[in-house]
Protein backbone atom coordinates (compact mmCIF):
# COMPACT_ATOMS: atom_id res chain seq x y z
CA UNK A 1 0.00 0.00 0.00
CA UNK A 2 2.63 2.71 1.16
CA UNK A 3 4.62 1.57 -2.03
CA UNK A 4 0.96 1.82 -4.01
CA UNK A 5 0.55 5.86 -2.61
CA UNK A 6 4.13 6.66 -3.10
CA UNK A 7 3.89 5.93 -6.56
CA UNK A 8 0.98 7.62 -7.44
CA UNK A 9 1.87 10.57 -5.30
CA UNK A 10 5.05 10.55 -7.86
CA UNK A 11 3.30 9.99 -10.96
CA UNK A 12 0.74 12.49 -10.46
CA UNK A 13 1.24 15.30 -7.99
CA UNK A 14 5.13 14.86 -8.82
CA UNK A 15 5.96 14.44 -4.65
CA UNK A 16 8.43 12.39 -4.06
CA UNK A 17 11.10 11.53 -1.32
CA UNK A 18 9.51 11.63 2.73
CA UNK A 19 5.81 11.79 1.70
CA UNK A 20 3.29 13.16 4.04
CA UNK A 21 -0.11 11.76 4.37
CA UNK A 22 -1.50 14.84 5.09
CA UNK A 23 -0.02 17.70 3.13
CA UNK A 24 1.19 15.63 0.11
CA UNK A 25 -1.80 13.39 -0.44
CA UNK A 26 -4.84 15.27 0.78
CA UNK A 27 -3.16 18.68 0.51
CA UNK A 28 -4.19 19.51 3.61
CA UNK A 29 -2.25 22.39 5.30
CA UNK A 30 -4.52 24.05 7.92
CA UNK A 31 -6.63 22.68 10.84
CA UNK A 32 -9.49 24.76 10.74
CA UNK A 33 -11.53 22.23 9.25
CA UNK A 34 -11.18 18.81 10.46
CA UNK A 35 -13.42 16.12 9.08
CA UNK A 36 -12.71 12.69 8.33
CA UNK A 37 -11.00 12.30 4.71
CA UNK A 38 -10.71 8.77 3.13
CA UNK A 39 -6.83 7.25 1.63
CA UNK A 40 -8.92 5.53 -0.83
CA UNK A 41 -11.25 8.32 -2.12
CA UNK A 42 -8.36 10.38 -2.44
CA UNK A 43 -5.98 8.23 -3.99
CA UNK A 44 -9.39 7.51 -6.88
CA UNK A 45 -8.99 11.14 -7.21
CA UNK A 46 -5.57 10.94 -7.91
CA UNK A 47 -5.36 8.02 -10.47
CA UNK A 48 -8.95 9.22 -12.30
CA UNK A 49 -9.86 13.06 -11.91
CA UNK A 50 -8.64 16.06 -13.25
CA UNK A 51 -7.40 18.75 -11.15
CA UNK A 52 -5.86 22.53 -10.62
CA UNK A 53 -2.90 22.91 -8.19
CA UNK A 54 -3.24 26.07 -5.75
CA UNK A 55 -1.40 27.27 -3.11
CA UNK A 56 -2.32 29.73 -0.13
CA UNK A 57 -0.85 33.02 1.43
CA UNK A 58 -1.56 34.59 4.40
CA UNK A 59 -0.61 38.11 4.64
CA UNK A 60 -0.06 39.70 8.23
CA UNK A 61 1.43 42.27 10.23
CA UNK A 62 2.09 43.20 13.75
CA UNK A 63 0.05 46.32 13.77
CA UNK A 64 -3.02 44.46 11.82
CA UNK A 65 -5.56 42.43 14.06
CA UNK A 66 -7.70 40.55 11.41
CA UNK A 67 -10.27 37.92 11.68
CA UNK A 68 -8.96 34.39 11.16
CA UNK A 69 -8.97 33.17 7.68
CA UNK A 70 -10.21 30.05 7.07
CA UNK A 71 -8.41 28.58 4.35
CA UNK A 72 -8.74 24.76 4.57
CA UNK A 73 -12.50 25.19 4.56
CA UNK A 74 -12.22 27.28 1.48
CA UNK A 75 -10.15 24.40 -0.12
CA UNK A 76 -13.01 21.71 1.01
CA UNK A 77 -15.83 24.23 -0.08
CA UNK A 78 -14.18 24.38 -3.62
CA UNK A 79 -13.16 21.10 -3.65
CA UNK A 80 -17.02 19.78 -2.45
CA UNK A 81 -18.32 22.41 -5.63
CA UNK A 82 -15.79 21.47 -7.98
CA UNK A 83 -15.89 17.95 -7.53
CA UNK A 84 -20.16 17.73 -7.67
CA UNK A 85 -20.59 19.73 -10.20
CA UNK A 86 -17.54 19.66 -12.88
CA UNK A 87 -15.75 16.50 -11.79
CA UNK A 88 -12.73 18.59 -11.26
CA UNK A 89 -10.50 18.51 -8.04
CA UNK A 90 -8.40 21.05 -5.99
CA UNK A 91 -5.26 20.28 -4.82
CA UNK A 92 -3.11 22.54 -2.41
CA UNK A 93 0.63 22.82 -2.69
CA UNK A 94 1.21 24.58 0.35
CA UNK A 95 0.39 27.22 2.68
CA UNK A 96 2.32 29.82 3.85
CA UNK A 97 2.41 32.53 6.61
CA UNK A 98 4.15 35.98 5.21
CA UNK A 99 4.79 38.76 7.85
CA UNK A 100 4.28 41.73 5.22
CA UNK A 101 2.57 44.48 6.68
CA UNK A 102 2.92 46.51 3.81
CA UNK A 103 0.63 44.44 2.02
CA UNK A 104 -2.38 43.47 4.29
CA UNK A 105 -4.02 46.66 3.25
CA UNK A 106 -3.23 46.54 -0.63
CA UNK A 107 -2.76 49.94 -3.00
CA UNK A 108 -4.81 48.79 -5.80
CA UNK A 109 -6.03 51.21 -8.77
CA UNK A 110 -9.19 49.02 -9.74
CA UNK A 111 -10.18 44.84 -9.69
CA UNK A 112 -10.73 45.00 -13.81
CA UNK A 113 -10.67 41.72 -15.88
CA UNK A 114 -9.45 43.47 -19.02
CA UNK A 115 -7.11 46.17 -18.99
CA UNK A 116 -6.15 46.01 -15.45
CA UNK A 117 -3.69 48.48 -13.65
CA UNK A 118 -1.48 46.93 -11.54
CA UNK A 119 -0.12 48.70 -8.53
CA UNK A 120 2.77 48.13 -7.33
CA UNK A 121 1.46 46.74 -4.28
CA UNK A 122 0.07 43.83 -6.57
CA UNK A 123 3.59 43.74 -8.06
CA UNK A 124 4.87 42.93 -4.56
CA UNK A 125 1.77 40.51 -3.43
CA UNK A 126 1.49 38.15 -6.87
CA UNK A 127 5.57 37.42 -6.34
CA UNK A 128 4.89 36.00 -2.98
CA UNK A 129 4.28 32.23 -2.82
CA UNK A 130 5.59 31.12 -6.53
CA UNK A 131 7.75 28.70 -5.75
CA UNK A 132 5.21 26.24 -3.69
CA UNK A 133 4.44 24.33 -6.80
CA UNK A 134 1.39 26.12 -7.74
CA UNK A 135 0.62 28.42 -11.05
CA UNK A 136 -2.53 29.74 -9.08
CA UNK A 137 -2.16 31.61 -5.84
CA UNK A 138 -4.78 32.33 -2.90
CA UNK A 139 -3.83 35.76 -0.56
CA UNK A 140 -5.16 36.11 2.26
CA UNK A 141 -5.16 40.02 3.18
CA UNK A 142 -6.77 42.59 4.99
CA UNK A 143 -8.39 44.83 2.90
CA UNK A 144 -7.57 46.94 -0.64
CA UNK A 145 -8.48 50.47 -1.64
CA UNK A 146 -10.76 48.66 -4.04
CA UNK A 147 -13.10 48.02 -0.96
CA UNK A 148 -14.40 44.22 -1.86
CA UNK A 149 -14.30 41.12 -0.38
CA UNK A 150 -11.98 39.40 -3.14
CA UNK A 151 -10.56 40.41 -6.28
CA UNK A 152 -9.34 38.22 -9.26
CA UNK A 153 -7.67 40.56 -11.17
CA UNK A 154 -3.78 39.55 -11.13
CA UNK A 155 0.00 40.56 -13.39
CA UNK A 156 0.17 39.02 -16.33
CA UNK A 157 1.89 36.11 -15.73
CA UNK A 158 1.38 35.17 -12.25
CA UNK A 159 -2.54 34.31 -11.77
CA UNK A 160 -3.81 34.40 -8.46
CA UNK A 161 -6.82 36.68 -6.65
CA UNK A 162 -6.77 38.02 -3.14
CA UNK A 163 -9.48 37.37 -0.44
CA UNK A 164 -10.29 40.63 2.44
CA UNK A 165 -11.22 39.86 5.98
CA UNK A 166 -11.88 43.59 7.28
CA UNK A 167 -15.04 45.19 7.87
CA UNK A 168 -15.82 46.54 4.62
CA UNK A 169 -13.78 43.77 2.59
CA UNK A 170 -15.05 40.18 4.10
CA UNK A 171 -16.62 38.54 1.69
CA UNK A 172 -19.87 38.57 1.08
CA UNK A 173 -20.23 34.76 0.45
CA UNK A 174 -17.40 33.76 3.00
CA UNK A 175 -18.30 30.26 2.18
CA UNK A 176 -17.43 30.43 -1.25
CA UNK A 177 -15.43 33.25 -2.27
CA UNK A 178 -12.25 31.15 -2.71
CA UNK A 179 -14.44 29.25 -4.78
CA UNK A 180 -15.72 32.01 -7.09
CA UNK A 181 -12.60 34.09 -7.54
CA UNK A 182 -11.01 30.95 -8.44
CA UNK A 183 -13.46 30.25 -10.82
CA UNK A 184 -12.66 33.80 -12.34
CA UNK A 185 -8.92 32.30 -13.02
CA UNK A 186 -9.85 28.49 -14.01
CA UNK A 187 -11.65 29.06 -17.10
CA UNK A 188 -11.91 32.78 -16.93
CA UNK A 189 -15.29 32.16 -15.83
CA UNK A 190 -17.07 35.76 -15.98
CA UNK A 191 -19.98 36.53 -13.30
CA UNK A 192 -23.51 35.49 -13.83
CA UNK A 193 -26.55 37.56 -13.50
CA UNK A 194 -29.37 36.81 -11.40
CA UNK A 195 -32.87 37.83 -12.88
CA UNK A 196 -34.32 40.78 -10.92
CA UNK A 197 -37.04 39.63 -8.79
CA UNK A 198 -40.12 38.35 -8.40
CA UNK A 199 -37.75 35.73 -10.19
CA UNK A 200 -36.05 33.53 -7.63
CA UNK A 201 -32.27 34.08 -7.95
CA UNK A 202 -29.66 31.92 -9.70
CA UNK A 203 -28.03 29.24 -7.78
CA UNK A 204 -24.77 29.64 -9.90
CA UNK A 205 -21.55 29.76 -8.11
CA UNK A 206 -20.45 33.48 -10.40
CA UNK A 207 -23.64 35.20 -9.65
CA UNK A 208 -22.31 38.29 -7.02
CA UNK A 209 -25.42 37.29 -4.34
CA UNK A 210 -24.96 37.16 -1.34
CA UNK A 211 -24.32 34.48 1.36
CA UNK A 212 -24.16 32.19 -1.52
CA UNK A 213 -24.19 27.99 0.02
CA UNK A 214 -21.50 25.56 -0.93
CA UNK A 215 -24.47 23.88 -2.59
CA UNK A 216 -23.80 26.66 -5.57
CA UNK A 217 -23.57 25.07 -8.90
CA UNK A 218 -21.65 25.44 -11.96
CA UNK A 219 -23.18 24.85 -15.93
CA UNK A 220 -21.76 22.75 -18.18
CA UNK A 221 -20.49 25.42 -20.27
CA UNK A 222 -18.45 26.48 -16.99
CA UNK A 223 -17.02 22.91 -16.47
CA UNK A 224 -16.13 23.06 -20.33
CA UNK A 225 -14.46 26.57 -19.45
CA UNK A 226 -12.34 25.05 -16.65
CA UNK A 227 -11.56 21.53 -17.89
CA UNK A 228 -10.33 23.69 -21.00
CA UNK A 229 -8.03 25.58 -18.39
CA UNK A 230 -4.45 25.36 -19.28
CA UNK A 231 -3.53 24.75 -15.30
CA UNK A 232 -5.80 21.73 -14.83
CA UNK A 233 -3.92 18.47 -15.44
CA UNK A 234 -5.73 15.26 -16.40
CA UNK A 235 -4.62 11.75 -16.02
CA UNK B 1 -30.41 58.05 2.54
CA UNK B 2 -29.56 58.50 -1.26
CA UNK B 3 -31.60 57.41 -4.19
CA UNK B 4 -29.68 55.19 -6.23
CA UNK B 5 -30.23 53.51 -9.47
CA UNK B 6 -30.85 49.84 -9.19
CA UNK B 7 -27.45 49.24 -10.77
CA UNK B 8 -25.39 51.72 -8.92
CA UNK B 9 -26.56 50.35 -5.60
CA UNK B 10 -26.03 46.62 -6.93
CA UNK B 11 -22.50 47.94 -7.83
CA UNK B 12 -22.13 49.03 -4.11
CA UNK B 13 -23.12 46.25 -2.58
CA UNK B 14 -21.35 43.22 -4.18
CA UNK B 15 -18.16 41.55 -3.37
CA UNK B 16 -16.22 42.74 -6.69
CA UNK B 17 -15.66 46.39 -7.52
CA UNK B 18 -15.57 45.67 -10.99
CA UNK B 19 -19.04 47.22 -11.55
CA UNK B 20 -18.65 49.80 -10.00
CA UNK B 21 -14.80 50.33 -12.28
CA UNK B 22 -17.60 49.83 -15.28
CA UNK B 23 -19.62 53.11 -13.76
CA UNK B 24 -16.85 54.80 -13.05
CA UNK B 25 -15.85 54.78 -16.68
CA UNK B 26 -18.47 55.43 -18.15
CA UNK B 27 -18.67 59.12 -15.94
CA UNK B 28 -22.42 59.53 -15.84
CA UNK B 29 -23.17 62.67 -13.83
CA UNK B 30 -26.56 60.96 -12.19
CA UNK B 31 -23.85 58.25 -11.03
CA UNK B 32 -21.17 61.05 -9.93
CA UNK B 33 -24.18 62.94 -7.84
CA UNK B 34 -25.74 59.96 -6.37
CA UNK B 35 -22.48 58.70 -4.78
CA UNK B 36 -21.27 62.20 -3.38
CA UNK B 37 -24.72 62.15 -1.64
CA UNK B 38 -23.32 58.74 -0.21
CA UNK B 39 -20.55 60.79 1.71
CA UNK B 40 -22.25 61.45 4.80
CA UNK B 41 -21.88 59.96 8.49
CA UNK B 42 -25.58 59.42 8.25
CA UNK B 43 -26.28 56.17 10.25
CA UNK B 44 -28.65 55.34 7.71
CA UNK B 45 -25.83 55.43 4.83
CA UNK B 46 -24.03 51.73 4.78
CA UNK B 47 -20.88 52.18 5.64
CA UNK B 48 -19.56 49.91 3.19
CA UNK B 49 -21.64 51.60 0.35
CA UNK B 50 -19.73 55.17 1.96
CA UNK B 51 -16.56 53.98 1.38
CA UNK B 52 -17.36 52.24 -1.62
CA UNK B 53 -17.90 55.64 -3.03
CA UNK B 54 -14.72 57.11 -1.62
CA UNK B 55 -13.51 54.59 -3.81
CA UNK B 56 -15.12 55.97 -7.06
CA UNK B 57 -14.81 59.15 -6.34
CA UNK B 58 -11.11 59.25 -5.56
CA UNK B 59 -10.94 57.57 -9.27
CA UNK B 60 -13.54 59.93 -10.67
CA UNK B 61 -11.25 62.51 -10.75
CA UNK B 62 -13.83 65.78 -10.17
CA UNK B 63 -12.04 67.83 -6.94
CA UNK B 64 -15.21 69.62 -6.09
CA UNK B 65 -15.70 66.19 -3.65
CA UNK B 66 -12.23 66.89 -2.00
CA UNK B 67 -14.10 69.32 1.15
CA UNK B 68 -17.05 66.30 1.30
CA UNK B 69 -13.80 63.75 1.65
CA UNK B 70 -12.12 65.96 4.82
CA UNK B 71 -15.10 65.97 6.44
CA UNK B 72 -15.91 62.18 6.79
CA UNK B 73 -12.19 61.91 7.77
CA UNK B 74 -12.45 62.23 11.40
CA UNK B 75 -15.64 59.66 11.51
CA UNK B 76 -14.38 57.19 9.87
CA UNK B 77 -12.11 53.99 11.61
CA UNK B 78 -8.74 53.15 10.23
CA UNK B 79 -9.97 51.24 7.03
CA UNK B 80 -12.18 54.01 6.19
CA UNK B 81 -9.15 56.46 6.71
CA UNK B 82 -7.20 54.24 4.28
CA UNK B 83 -9.73 54.76 1.56
CA UNK B 84 -10.00 58.20 2.37
CA UNK B 85 -6.35 59.55 1.99
CA UNK B 86 -5.74 57.29 -0.95
CA UNK B 87 -9.08 59.11 -2.86
CA UNK B 88 -7.81 62.49 -1.47
CA UNK B 89 -4.24 61.49 -3.00
CA UNK B 90 -5.62 60.67 -6.20
CA UNK B 91 -7.51 64.23 -6.08
CA UNK B 92 -4.63 65.74 -5.43
CA UNK B 93 -5.59 69.47 -4.44
CA UNK B 94 -3.91 71.84 -1.76
CA UNK B 95 -7.01 71.20 0.28
CA UNK B 96 -6.76 67.17 -0.21
CA UNK B 97 -3.08 67.25 0.73
CA UNK B 98 -4.34 69.40 3.75
CA UNK B 99 -6.80 66.67 4.94
CA UNK B 100 -4.54 64.43 3.90
CA UNK B 101 -1.95 65.80 6.15
CA UNK B 102 -3.90 65.88 8.89
CA UNK B 103 -3.18 62.02 9.61
CA UNK B 104 0.57 62.30 8.89
CA UNK B 105 0.67 61.20 12.41
CA UNK B 106 -1.72 58.64 12.81
CA UNK B 107 -1.31 55.92 15.33
CA UNK B 108 -1.85 53.48 13.06
CA UNK B 109 1.25 52.07 10.74
CA UNK B 110 -0.94 51.32 7.43
CA UNK B 111 -2.43 54.66 7.38
CA UNK B 112 0.83 56.62 7.41
CA UNK B 113 2.00 54.48 4.77
CA UNK B 114 -1.46 56.08 2.72
CA UNK B 115 -0.69 58.82 3.86
CA UNK B 116 3.43 59.05 2.16
CA UNK B 117 2.08 56.88 -0.71
CA UNK B 118 -0.87 59.72 -0.95
CA UNK B 119 2.02 62.79 -0.92
CA UNK B 120 4.05 60.62 -3.44
CA UNK B 121 1.13 60.56 -5.68
CA UNK B 122 0.19 64.35 -5.52
CA UNK B 123 4.25 65.27 -6.03
CA UNK B 124 4.19 68.91 -5.37
CA UNK B 125 6.82 70.67 -3.86
CA UNK B 126 4.66 70.99 -0.52
CA UNK B 127 3.87 67.24 -0.88
CA UNK B 128 7.40 66.61 -1.14
CA UNK B 129 8.89 68.66 1.94
CA UNK B 130 6.23 66.44 3.79
CA UNK B 131 7.76 63.48 2.64
CA UNK B 132 11.10 64.96 3.72
CA UNK B 133 9.73 65.14 7.14
CA UNK B 134 8.20 61.34 6.95
CA UNK B 135 11.63 60.54 5.71
CA UNK B 136 13.75 62.02 8.72
CA UNK B 137 11.10 61.05 11.83
CA UNK B 138 8.14 58.90 11.03
CA UNK B 139 9.11 56.20 13.82
CA UNK B 140 8.20 53.59 11.62
CA UNK B 141 11.42 52.19 9.43
CA UNK B 142 8.86 50.90 6.64
CA UNK B 143 7.14 54.65 6.56
CA UNK B 144 10.59 56.16 6.67
CA UNK B 145 11.66 54.14 3.66
CA UNK B 146 8.47 53.92 1.80
CA UNK B 147 8.91 58.41 2.02
CA UNK B 148 12.35 58.10 0.96
CA UNK B 149 11.77 55.84 -1.90
CA UNK B 150 8.96 58.24 -3.08
CA UNK B 151 10.99 60.72 -2.83
CA UNK B 152 13.63 58.99 -5.25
Amino acid sequence: MATNVRTRVADRLGKTGTISLKKDVFGVYGNDNPQSRSLLGQLDLIDTTPFVRVAQVTVVGDDIVTPTPRPQRDLDNANTIYQRECDVWVYCEGSITVDRIELTFLDQDDCAGSNHSVSADEDDLFDIGRGLGANIVCYYIWSSTVVAGGCAAHPPGRRGFWLGSGPNSSPASPLVAFAHELTHIVGDNGHVSSPPPPAPPSDNLMTQLANKPVSSTLTATQCDRILADPDVEHP
Amino acid sequence: MANLSHELLTALDVDESCDLDAIIARRDPDDFDALRRLLTTDPAVNPRQRARAVYALGRWGDPSVVDDIRALLPELDREGRIGAIDALGRLGTEAALDGILTHAGDPSVPVRTFVTRALGRIATPRAEAELRELARTDPSERVRSLAEAQLA
